[in-house]
């Protein structure tokens, strides 16, 4: 098993060479789409600042929380959508590319968020991570509470990594497109860059359950705060951690039940 | 003379009524992208216990940011994608030989789908609040507010234009694109009322095209903008559309004289 886990890492490593490589061929081109999804960021600092400064902002939070919740959710949904683009996954498969792909002796899924990401969208991650490093060192986030962040974070990103995959697949399945995962992305992306508690008890478990967006963003900033107990947070992570085990099993089925567009 | 660009118009309307359900489905989508700001806006007016923000209520906040996420239907600048597409596949060589002029007709293929984008997507939004928010717009608002919508578009278009040439240069023009559309939305008031940001950059961004295709239709709809200052506003669009429209024709002159279709 640990070896199969090797074997399926080394191959995601070297589509990653070889996707960056092609990248390095159209420079311009990359450096435009960084600036673009660092855009986004620069859209979250901007509301946030322009919040606080005609009012008191949203309640409990302070300006350097906010920053902090808004710049997690940028760096999530660039993590997201750096190992998986549902209209290319979705583009692969009805021109039957995937076929190919999937005949490979790799496991499915590995191979699904190794080959069709989109890699310029590191450029919402470092602008995120930036904004990050500023809002944790003002609001004065420890060293450990950085740790316990950094863990339900990652937490969080697989999860909705397997989320968007299984939506993409299911959605493949029945209509044979995924047009529309963009628009839920969009919608999941502005979502997660406030605290889910603006948006009453239904929204706070539609973004954690049913669109799970608020485990890598607001969770852990709502621990370290001390938004939440510890209690919540085990159970958030418990969810994290099954919902995680259900969207991988379902991707594997989905996968067999997939007819391609044939080429 | 007149009858090629009607059937090339035609032509391409029949093909925007193909996407009635997507429209539809947009639509829906764009309303729900407001209401996260719509809800983040309720929070912060609550816990503020503020009345009104730089002038702006809590339900004309509501009503713009509806009102912008409609709008959306128009912020894509459609007239680069064509020019792109034809560029990259070499349609431009066999466009460019026809009895009609190549930039007029990349409009007229682009103008239904925007008209009927407008007419199934925003306008019926646009009614929707209007009935529900109870507004009362005069006749002379809502003329001024037609009038803003066309240069919206002209003007999101003319750029379009503009950054659809270069497509010959660059190949890949979809991330200038992208971000053209998000700098629009940040200094145009795509995101709040420009009303609420710092004056001295309120000043600044009203002297650019920016505000036309969000802020200004937006706040005529929901009254943020006094309508002694409408006529002002749309005066300076239209120099704006002239301006681009120009740099447009000067752009088009100079690249069309490079074009060296390939075809794939």
């Amino acid at each position: 098993m640990l070896e199969n886990i090797s074997r399926n890492l080394r191959m995601y490593y070297s589509s990653q060479k070889v996707l960056w490589k092609d990248i390095a061929i159209y420079r311009m081109q990359f450096i435009v789409w960084i600036f673009v999804f660092m855009l986004s960021t620069v859209a979250s600092v901007v509301t946030i600042t322009i919040i606080y400064n005609v009012s008191s902002g949203v309640a409990g939070w302070s300006y350097y929380q906010m920053l902090v919740v808004s710049s997690l959710a940028n760096m999530m949904i660039g993590l997201v959508l750096y190992n998986i683009s549902p209209q290319r996954l979705a583009r692969t498969m009805r021109n039957g590319q995937f076929d190919q792909r999937i005949l490979k002796p790799y496991n499915p899924v590995v191979t699904m968020l190794s080959l069709y990401g989109t890699k310029t969208s590191i450029g919402s991650v470092i602008s995120g991570a930036l904004v990050f490093g500023y809002a944790a060192y003002m609001a004065g986030i420890s060293a450990s509470g950085l740790f316990e962040m950094l863990f339900i974070f990652a937490f969080g990103v697989v999860s909705l990594t397997m989320f968007l995959l299984t939506i993409t697949l299911l959605s493949y399945v029945l209509f044979n497109s995924a047009g529309y995962m963009q628009w839920i992305t969009n919608i999941a992306s502005r979502a997660a860059q406030y605290p889910l508690t603006i948006y009453g008890l239904p929204g706070t478990l539609l973004f954690t359950v049913g669109l799970p967006v608020g485990l890598a963003s607001f969770y852990p900033s709502a621990l370290v705060f001390g938004k939440v107990s510890q209690v919540s947070v085990v159970l958030v992570i418990g969810v994290e951690a099954l919902s995680i085990a259900v969207y991988y099993c379902a991707c594997k089925w989905l996968t067999k039940k997939y007819r391609s567009g044939g080429g | 003379m007149k009858s090629k660009y009607l059937s090339v118009f035609k032509v391409f309307s029949k093909n925007a009524m193909a996407y009635r359900a997507e429209i539809t489905l947009d639509a829906v989508f764009y309303m729900l992208s407001s209401l996260v700001m719509v809800a983040v806006w309720i929070a912060v007016y609550h816990f503020s216990n503020l009345t009104s923000i730089s002038g702006i209520t809590i339900s004309s906040m509501t009503v713009y940011l509806f009102a912008i996420g409609s709008i959306g239907f128009l912020s894509w600048p459609g007239v680069a994608n064509v020019l792109e597409s034809d560029m990259r596949s070499g349609e431009i060589a066999s466009s460019l030989i026809r009895p009609i002029k190549y930039p007029y007709a990349t409009f007229v293929r682009e103008i239904p789908e925007n008209l009927i984008f407008s007419f199934a997507g925003t306008l019926p939004i646009f009614v929707i609040i209007y009935v529900i928010a109870g507004l009362h717009l005069t006749a002379m608002q809502v003329l001024m507010l037609v009038i803003e919508m066309v240069l919206a578009y002209l003007i999101i278009n003319f750029i379009g234009f503009i950054i659809g040439s270069l497509a010959i240069y660059l190949t890949d023009i979809y991330g200038i694109l992208n971000g053209v559309t998000w700098t629009f939305s940040l200094l145009g008031g795509g995101i709040m009322p420009l009303l609420l940001y710092p004056k001295i950059f309120y000043g600044i961004l009203m002297l650019t095209p920016f505000p036309f295709l969000y802020y200004v239709p937006g706040g005529t709809f929901t009254g943020i903008i006094p309508a002694a200052q409408l006529p002002g506003l749309v005066a300076e669009g239209a120099i704006w559309a002239l301006i681009l429209l120009a740099i447009s024709v000067v752009v088009w002159r100079r690249v069309s004289r490079d074009i060296n279709a390939v075809g794939v």
